[in-house]
């Protein structure tokens, strides 16, 4: 396999894994109400895993441009995301609630580590590998990887956790996520780059001043509609099992939702390039919120099924059409071109 | 981030309190107060 190829090849095995997993603990909270373990615990741990998995990227990107060890940081976030899944297992085995809220607490954290390595990593070997023109193309290809992945998992996983059990189900999803992983680890070893600087400089937060009338109200709304989104992500496949009484049910309606984002995705980054950046913003956040709603309070399942899918097709979509709302100016000076690191624009797009 | 963690947070108890239904609603809330905030939004970026 040629260079660059290859690289591509192995950074969107790498991303599919990765974001195969970031569905894992909404999938399990369906299984952990009837454990015993309480919604309001649910919310929390929710919150840590997603938390460190947005916080801790940009240290591993500094980390990572740093020292140019890409593959061994990507592989030591595998291997996290793997202990997290023996400690989701564990927590099954034992019947005491303290324990069970100890495992599910460490396992948590531990997914949170793990899934914040792939993201810097990823995209600054596809950066480092690809030139400018290119670059973008590549970064489309490896993106769609990483939704496939979204949207395969939850289906695989409530078939696997159905047929077999939670912990015979998720132990063969981890045997093959480490085979992966080592596959992808061989694959990317030998690329290493290092980074001169990082490209955005500290201090740069003051000069944003000018930028304010564009990146209040934005920031306002990506934090909000932050909130909607990563609520309902959490909080789906719970609520559709309490409705439809499925695992499987609750697993079809989020692969078929999350499989709408892969078409969403480039269809909205040209609909932005023709019509511009606030006219989708609009479109997709009033839509989605649209049918968000006619899912909530439609109970038939076909009608919750279409508008659960039309909702995910925009709010996942939402990044390119976010940074279409940027001043090209200020996309320049803080947008890196080829670091692993975000900085402002990740304080500013965090969310996402 | 934070956002995203504090919407998760937020659902839990009330989940627990008045259950799952509630919390979906309380989540179709925070979408028409995103919606409402586009009103803010400027018409043209100034480059």
């Amino acid at each position: 396999m040629k260079g660059n190829n290859r690289v591509l090849f192995f950074t969107s095995l790498g991303h599919f894994i990765n974001d195969s997993f970031l569905v894992l603990f909404p999938v399990l909270s369906m299984y952990y109400l009837s454990l015993g373990i309480n919604a309001t615990a649910i919310g929390i741990l929710g919150a840590v895993y997603n938390f460190l998995s947005g916080f801790l990227g940009a240290p591993i990107g500094r980390i990572s441009d740093r020292t140019g060890k890409y593959a061994e940081l990507m592989f030591m976030g595998f291997l996290l995301i793997f202990l997290s899944g023996i400690f989701f297992i564990l927590s099954f085995f034992n019947s005491d609630l303290f324990i069970k809220y100890v495992t599910v607490s460490i396992a948590s954290l531990l997914l949170g580590s793990g899934l914040a390595f792939y993201h810097p990593l990823g995209g600054a070997i596809l950066q480092l590998s690809y030139d400018k023109d290119e670059a973008p193309k590549a970064l489309g290809i490896n993106g769609s990887m990483g939704s496939l992945g979204r949207a395969i998992a939850p289906y695989v996983m409530v078939v696997l956790f159905d047929d077999l059990g939670v912990t015979k189900g998720l132990l063969a999803v981890l045997i093959v996520t480490l085979m992966l992983s080592f596959t992808t680890y061989y694959g990317l070893k030998e690329f290493s780059y290092k980074q001169e600087k990082n490209l955005v400089q500290e201090g740069e937060m003051a000069s944003l001043k000018p930028y304010m009338y564009i990146l209040l109200p934005l920031t306002v709304i990506v934090f909000v509609r932050s909130m909607f989104i990563a609520g309902v992500q959490l909080f789906a496949p719970t609520y559709l099992f309490m409705l439809y009484k499925s695992h499987y049910v609750a697993g079809v309606f989020l692969t078929i939702s999350y499989a709408t984002a892969i078409i969403g995705q480039p269809y909205f980054g040209k609909l932005t390039s023709q019509k511009g950046g606030r006219f989708v913003v609009i479109l997709t956040t009033s839509l989605s919120t649209v049918f968000y709603l006619l899912f909530v309070y439609l109970k038939n399942y076909y009608v919750q099924l279409l508008s659960f899918a039309i909702f995910a097709f925009f709010p996942l979509a939402a990044f390119q059409i976010y940074l279409a709302m940027y001043p090209k100016s200020l996309i320049k000076r803080f947008l890196p071109e080829q670091t692993g690191s975000f900085g402002v624009m990740e304080t500013c797009l965090a969310e996402l | 981030m934070l956002g995203g963690a504090l919407g998760m947070i937020i659902g839990g108890p009330i989940a627990g309190s008045f259950g799952f239904f509630y919390a979906m609603l309380t989540y179709g809330i925070l979408g028409v107060v995103s919606s409402i905030f586009l009103i803010f939004l400027p018409k043209t970026a100034k480059t």
